[in-house]
């Protein structure tokens, strides 16, 4: 596409008290594009998403949200301009119910959109009064979705979304956020554990490991080698002499 | 029956103020997790400003006034007043309550504390130390309700403070910026991921609370008149009900208001009665929210809110003490001179100084190292004291086992409020022990059949035939005196830093820092909370009774929750983690050797209270280990530069090496 | 880091600085009144600050009577009277320091203006030989001293109890329910003075308790009326405790007698309503003034005119009052005292004091004989007004002070 990328990380350096968990990260996402983020735990992916969206200072590099880069906005500035993370904890409030999130969700109410976005998971239009922290893990990676949606966001960065969730689940929701995608023109940064449904979702993959990235190719490619995704994933083959990086703090 | 209702009814006045600072402490507990122990001191400010533009027609600045001439109308004047407030509301989230909401619960709970002190002695320094009246633009009258006279008054005043705590109620249930609150106090990171900044929410709660808070003191100083400390300390009961509404319920919050106002009323009916026992007349309107308090944290306590934030908490360091002899001596020695070379009112200071070191060293191990947030240490200093007038005078025991024993007594206190601190802690542990600070304090030492009205003379010491009283004659302060105070002292720092550097010390240090991987790791984390307290009390209860010794006469008002609350100002000024902040706390505390400098050169004045109070605000937020902490940096920082001058190391080498100690 | 904390020990000390040098609340005294000769230093402990017993007027009668003593009265054998005022602010750590500076300064004697906290400074006082004087005192503390330590013209705490009981069992009532500040003091009062004295005369006495800080007069008055009181009246509230309380009393119906105490100031406030109110304070007031003897009449107008020349002419309460008529009484005896102006000097001068004539008040003689258990007290008489339609005040025996029975204090 020839429009400028939503997202543009280049060279991201960040980490806690000065010790770098992520180095020199470099990824662009375009409207309506999905990028997979990979890589084995510890591997750095949550800190390079949680400093996409200035929650964990930068120690080097830059990241360009929107076309501006990131400068002093704080974080909740950037949410409100589009950039919505989901986080690993799924961002709910347990004692909130689903249409108080939904409330929270949007700067005005939008009864009508909140139905339209709520249809797209019918499991939770009959429980709108139920709390949050009662949902079963799929309702409620559900409701996180819902309401990142509702917001409108320009990119939508989803970290470890199947984690404890039913493969069927997960089967459903991961190319239900590329349909998405595609159809809304949002960029999506997709942190994944289950490699072959997020790159089927995919268009690009980036694999990360030990703080560095060490693989990036078009999700396709990535799906046809197999053995290549396996090797950056265990630090085998051609991945072997790479260099560990601090590791995290 | 009519009567009782007519009580019943004039208590709605106090449950008025109760609903309205306990429904601005709710806000500000779900916007920032913190409680605002200076509620009640915000929300008077701001009707101190309505009375005087009633009336002299002066609008009151912190600093500055404007003459407006005439008085303005009451609608003018409420708006006026009610904006200073709302201005006030964001003036303390910005400068005081934000800054801190990274650092320690310590500090959080000493910038309250702090800002209480500030802002009663700004009301003193701005509108003068007495009693003013506000008018009551309220309806008056009286409505005949079984046989009785129920007063318009008090119902009017409750229900629109019960209308307002309806308000914040829908605030928080149905705008979206109430929700995004509740929602913060939950999962604050989630909440500024769906664009809601935590700060401009706190801002805004308070500012409502400010507001809420000033109507309700307006509305009943019109019963009262308005003083500078009354409807301050009001803070406490209200926490009483914030506490029953378990921090988040605001019905609940309502009901439990009116009820405590009305049972208050109640009890002031049931006092006049004949049959009614001489020893409970007074002070009981204090005990029973602090029973209230007591039983409930102990019923719910694991089960109250906190809040999930979205940083780690830093404390301050604590290093080991260790006895270097040479150094220990050389400062014995040095007091010992300074003690003799000077005399009369400057000796005394430094003797006093030397007593509020104690003072504060309790506070250093009960706070610094336990990490136990206690705002009843001038309780157990009292308790002692009084003690001591009956032991020495009325039953003979001599020094020093006087001494010991009625700081054993303290030490039996201490134990007693270390029973709630093996369930609660941090600022909920701060409420009960003010509570229960404030009613010993009404009940113990305003009680007529405990204290005589000829007062509580103590009588001197002696030790072996050696007169050891404080003053003879014209000589303000014997030598003997303050070398025996010297000795104490030392020997109470010196038993203080073998606890502290030994199993006991670590035992503190850990359970400061984590009470279940402390148990976990095998220390029995209640007992060590036990001798916390029971050390701390015991060493308040000597500093009691040597402040007694040093007066000869021994008055309530030295022992009051708000005389505490300096204590504590002063001791976190000095350091509340080590023992050279509690000499320094010694030197700047009142009736010390500076408060007596300045007063004989300087004409210090009523400026005293101000400038500690936005003193510790300041230390509150930049530097939570003090003076003594900044000087020892200072002095690492010199002696570093001066050993290795060629290689210097990084600045932040020191801080590593400080966290090492840092259990 | 470290420049933060260097920057606020900085700003601390600073501020701690500032604030001394700005000496705000200085009270210094009045001019010598063109009289040479050294001047005589007397130390005033005065209850002008703090936020529950603050009497600033007692400090104004105080500098009154310093204007009074050099420019009218010639000075003390032609020395002027030098005052040197501490502000009492109702802690105990300003009355020792204060006291402290006193011994340091060696002031022949101290002037307690009715200031409760002075109480926490007595044992330096005593300890150093200085005399209290004063003329009537806020606490049983110095009262209770041993003769020759303290002083105080116009009675100890008791003239109070036993006056109340005594006048009101004279006008025939037998139910009285008084309010006070909840303090020690008052219940003290209360249960060991006025009870006994009250049982002996047959009278029942109830007390009501309330914050001194915060008293809400709807409830004070429905408490006091709850019992169907004969007499409803004040024992320690202050002043605007007095209009307040019996304001609200009248709104509630009660047409009783009101006892006053020493407050006046609801006098003005409450006009046709006050009338009949019994008032029992220490002196003359000035409201007194038309039906009193003509010296008082001229004491009295000394009173205002010297309350005028220190700037404080709307401040002649029963306070201020006290405290000048108290200064002046001190003159009168420091004029008997022979050779230099020592604490023992002084002593010894007030000792000697025999039906001497008092400011506005009775013939005081200071033998430690006047009343049992007080040694402090120079007089036992008392005088009761009632409150006139016009607002003037008429004593309720013609001759004015009448003496009290100290011994109807003892338990029966």
């Amino acid at each position: 596409m020839a429009d400028a990328p939503l997202l543009s990380v280049d060279g991201l350096t960040a980490g806690y008290n000065g010790v770098p968990a992520i180095r020199d990260l470099s990824l662009d996402v375009r409207a309506g594009e999905v990028v997979a983020l990979l890589g084995p735990n510890g591997a750095g992916k949550t800190t390079s998403l949680l400093a996409m969206v200035g929650l964990v200072p930068l120690l080097g590099g830059e990241v360009r949200v929107l076309g501006a880069p990131l400068g002093r906005r704080r974080p909740h500035q950037l949410a409100r301009n589009g950039v919505l993370l989901v986080p690993d904890d799924r961002g709910l409030f347990p004692s909130l119910s689903i249409r108080e999130h939904m409330r929270l969700a949007a700067r005005t109410r939008d009864t009508r959109r909140e139905q339209e976005v709520l249809e797209r998971f019918p499991a939770l239009l009959d429980l709108g009064s139920r709390r949050a922290g009662l949902l079963s893990g799929g309702e409620q990676q559900m409701l996180a979705i819902a309401k990142a949606l509702l917001a409108r966001p320009k990119v939508l960065i989803v970290d470890e979304m199947s984690l404890g969730l039913a493969p069927k689940i997960v089967q459903d929701l991961l190319p239900m956020i590329g349909r998405l995608a595609r159809a809304d023109g949002i960029g999506v940064v997709l942190v994944e554990q289950h490699i072959e449904l997020a790159l089927q979702v995919a268009d690009r993959g980036v694999v990360v490991n030990h703080g560095r990235a060490v693989l990036a190719e078009d999700a396709a490619a990535l799906l046809a080698d197999r053995d290549l995704v396996e090797e950056a994933y265990f630090g085998a083959g051609r991945f072997a002499d790479h260099e560990a990086v601090g590791g995290t703090a | 029956m009519g009567t009782v209702l007519q009580f019943v009814v004039l208590g709605l006045g106090l449950g008025a103020v109760y609903i309205g600072l306990g429904s601005g402490l709710l806000l500000v507990h779900r916007a920032t997790g913190m409680i605002n122990f200076a509620q009640g001191a915000i929300a008077t400010w701001g009707a101190y400003v309505f009375a005087e533009l009633r009336n002299t027609g002066t609008l009151v600045f912190p600093v500055g006034s404007v003459d407006l001439g005439e008085p303005p109308s009451t609608a003018t004047a409420l708006v006026i007043a009610l904006a200073t407030a709302i201005a006030l509301g964001f003036a303390v989230h910005y400068l005081a309550f934000r800054p801190v909401q990274q650092n320690s619960v310590l500090a959080q709970v000493v910038v309250s504390v702090a800002l209480l002190i500030t802002i009663q002695a700004l009301v003193v320094l701005r509108f003068g130390p007495n009693k003013i009246d506000v008018e009551s633009f309220v309806p008056g009258g009286t409505v005949t309700l079984l046989g009785a006279a129920i007063p318009t008054r008090e119902l009017f005043i409750a229900l629109v403070m019960v209308v307002l705590a309806a308000l914040v109620w829908c605030y928080l249930r149905f705008t979206r910026m109430g929700i995004a609150t509740r929602a913060a106090s939950e999962n604050e990171r989630a909440a500024v991921l769906m664009g809601f900044s935590p700060s401009w929410l706190a801002a805004i709660a308070q500012a409502g609370a400010a507001f809420v808070g000033t109507v309700a003191v307006i509305l009943a100083s019109s019963l009262t008149g308005l003083n500078a400390d009354y409807f301050g300390l009001l803070v406490v009961p209200a926490l009483a009900v914030l506490l029953v509404a378990k921090l988040e319920s605001i019905p609940v919050l309502v009901v439990a208001a009116i009820g405590l106002g009305a049972f208050q009323s109640l009890i002031g009916l049931l006092v006049t009665q004949p049959w009614w026992p001489v020893w409970a007349q007074s002070g009981l309107d204090q005990v029973i929210p602090f029973a209230v308090v007591m039983v409930i944290l102990f019923v719910t306590g694991k089960r109250l809110p906190t809040r999930g934030a979205t940083q780690q908490i830093r404390l301050p360091d604590v290093p080991i003490p260790r006895i270097r002899p040479l150094v220990a001596i050389g400062l014995v020695v040095a007091a010992g001179l300074a003690l003799a070379f000077t005399t009369g009112t400057i000796r005394f200071g430094l003797t006093t100084s030397l007593i509020l070191s104690l003072l504060a060293l309790s506070y250093v191990v009960l706070t610094g190292y336990l990490g136990q947030i206690s705002l009843a240490q001038s309780a157990f200093a009292g308790a002692a004291g009084f003690v001591l007038s009956k032991a020495s005078v009325d039953w003979g025991i001599p020094f020093p086992i006087s001494m010991i024993l009625c700081a054993l007594l303290a030490t039996a206190l201490g134990m007693l409020v270390a029973l709630p601190a093996f369930r609660i802690r941090g600022a909920q542990l701060a409420i009960v022990t003010l509570a229960a600070g404030l009613g010993i304090e009404r009940f113990i030492f305003n009680n007529y059949s405990l204290s005589p009205p000829e007062g509580n003379p103590i009588a001197d010491a002696s030790l072996f035939g050696m007169d050891l009283a404080v003053r003879e004659g014209r000589d303000l302060s014997r030598l003997a005196f303050s070398l025996m105070v010297l000795v104490i002292v030392a020997i109470i720092v010196w038993v203080f830093v073998r606890v502290a550097s030994g199993d006991m010390g670590r035992a503190f240090l850990a359970v400061r820092a984590n009470e279940r991987a402390a148990e976990s790791s095998g220390i029995n984390v209640r007992r060590t909370k036990v001798i916390g307290f029971a050390l701390s009390a015991f060493i308040a209860g000597i500093a009691g009774c040597l402040i007694g010794f040093s007066r000869g006469q021994l008055s309530a008002e030295s022992f009051t929750v708000m005389a505490g609350l300096q204590l504590l100002a002063v001791a976190y000024l000095g350091g509340i983690t080590t023992i050279g902040g509690s000499l320094v706390a010694g030197l700047i505390g009142p009736l010390g050797i500076s408060y007596v400098l300045m007063r004989t050169w300087l004409d210090l004045g009523e400026y005293y209270e101000l400038v500690l109070g936005l003193a510790l605000v300041l230390t509150a937020i930049l530097n939570p280990v003090g003076i003594a902490g900044a000087v020892r940096h200072q002095v690492e920082f010199v002696r570093r530069k001066l050993r290795r001058p060629a290689t210097s190391p990084p600045i932040d080498a020191p801080r590593r090496e400080e966290e090492a100690s840092h259990v | 880091m470290k420049m933060r904390t260097i920057f606020t020990t900085c700003v601390a000390a600073m501020a701690l600085t500032l604030a001394g040098c700005s000496s705000g609340g200085d009270s210094g005294s009045e001019g010598a009144g063109g009289l040479t000769g050294e001047p005589i230093v007397i130390g005033v402990q005065a209850p002008s600050k703090g936020t529950t017993a603050a009497y600033p007027q007692s400090e104004y009668g105080a500098q009154a009577a310093e204007w009074f003593i050099n420019n009218t009265m010639g000075g003390i054998n032609g020395r002027p009277v030098k005052l040197e005022i501490c502000q009492g602010d109702g802690s105990p750590e300003t009355a020792v320091n204060c006291a402290n500076q006193f011994v340091t300064s060696n002031v022949p004697v101290v002037f307690d203006a009715n200031d409760p906290s002075s109480s926490a400074g007595v044992p330096v006082l005593t300890g150093a030989g200085t005399p209290i004087v004063g003329e009537l005192s806020a606490t049983a503390i110095p009262d209770a001293l041993p003769w020759g330590q303290a002083f105080y013209f116009s009675g100890p705490l008791e003239t109070s109890a036993l006056g109340l009981v005594t006048v009101v069992q004279r006008l025939d009532k037998r139910i009285v329910t008084l309010a006070a500040s909840d303090n020690a003091g008052s219940h003290a009062f209360i249960d060991k003075l006025v009870q006994p004295a009250a049982k002996n005369l047959g009278v029942s006495v109830s007390a009501i308790y309330t914050p001194a800080n915060s008293v809400n007069f709807q409830v004070l008055a429905a408490t006091a009326l709850s019992g169907k009181p004969d007499v409803a009246g004040n024992l320690s509230l202050t002043e605007d405790g007095c209009t307040g309380f019996f304001q609200a009393l009248r709104q509630q119906g009660y047409s009783g007698t009101l006892y006053a105490g020493s407050c006046s100031q609801f006098i003005a406030a409450m006009k046709e309503q006050a009338a009949g109110a019994i008032l029992q304070p220490r002196l003359w007031l000035p409201a007194s003034r038309p039906h009193a003897p003509a010296d008082v009449q001229q004491q009295l107008d000394d009173f205002a005119s010297s309350m005028k020349e220190v700037n404080r002419e709307n401040e002649q309460s029963a306070r201020s009052l006290y405290s000048f008529a108290g200064m002046i009484n001190l003159a009168n005896v420091l004029k008997t005292v022979q050779g230099d102006y020592t604490p023992a000097s002084v002593t010894t001068a007030l000792k000697a004091v025999k039906d001497m004539p008092s400011f506005a008040g009775p013939a005081i003689t200071c033998d430690g004989q006047q009343w049992p258990g007080r040694p402090s007290a120079c007089s036992k008489e008392a005088i009761f007004f009632n409150v006139q339609p016009d607002g003037s005040l008429a004593p309720i025996n013609p001759d004015g002070f009448i003496e009290l029975d100290p011994a109807a204090l003892q338990s029966a």
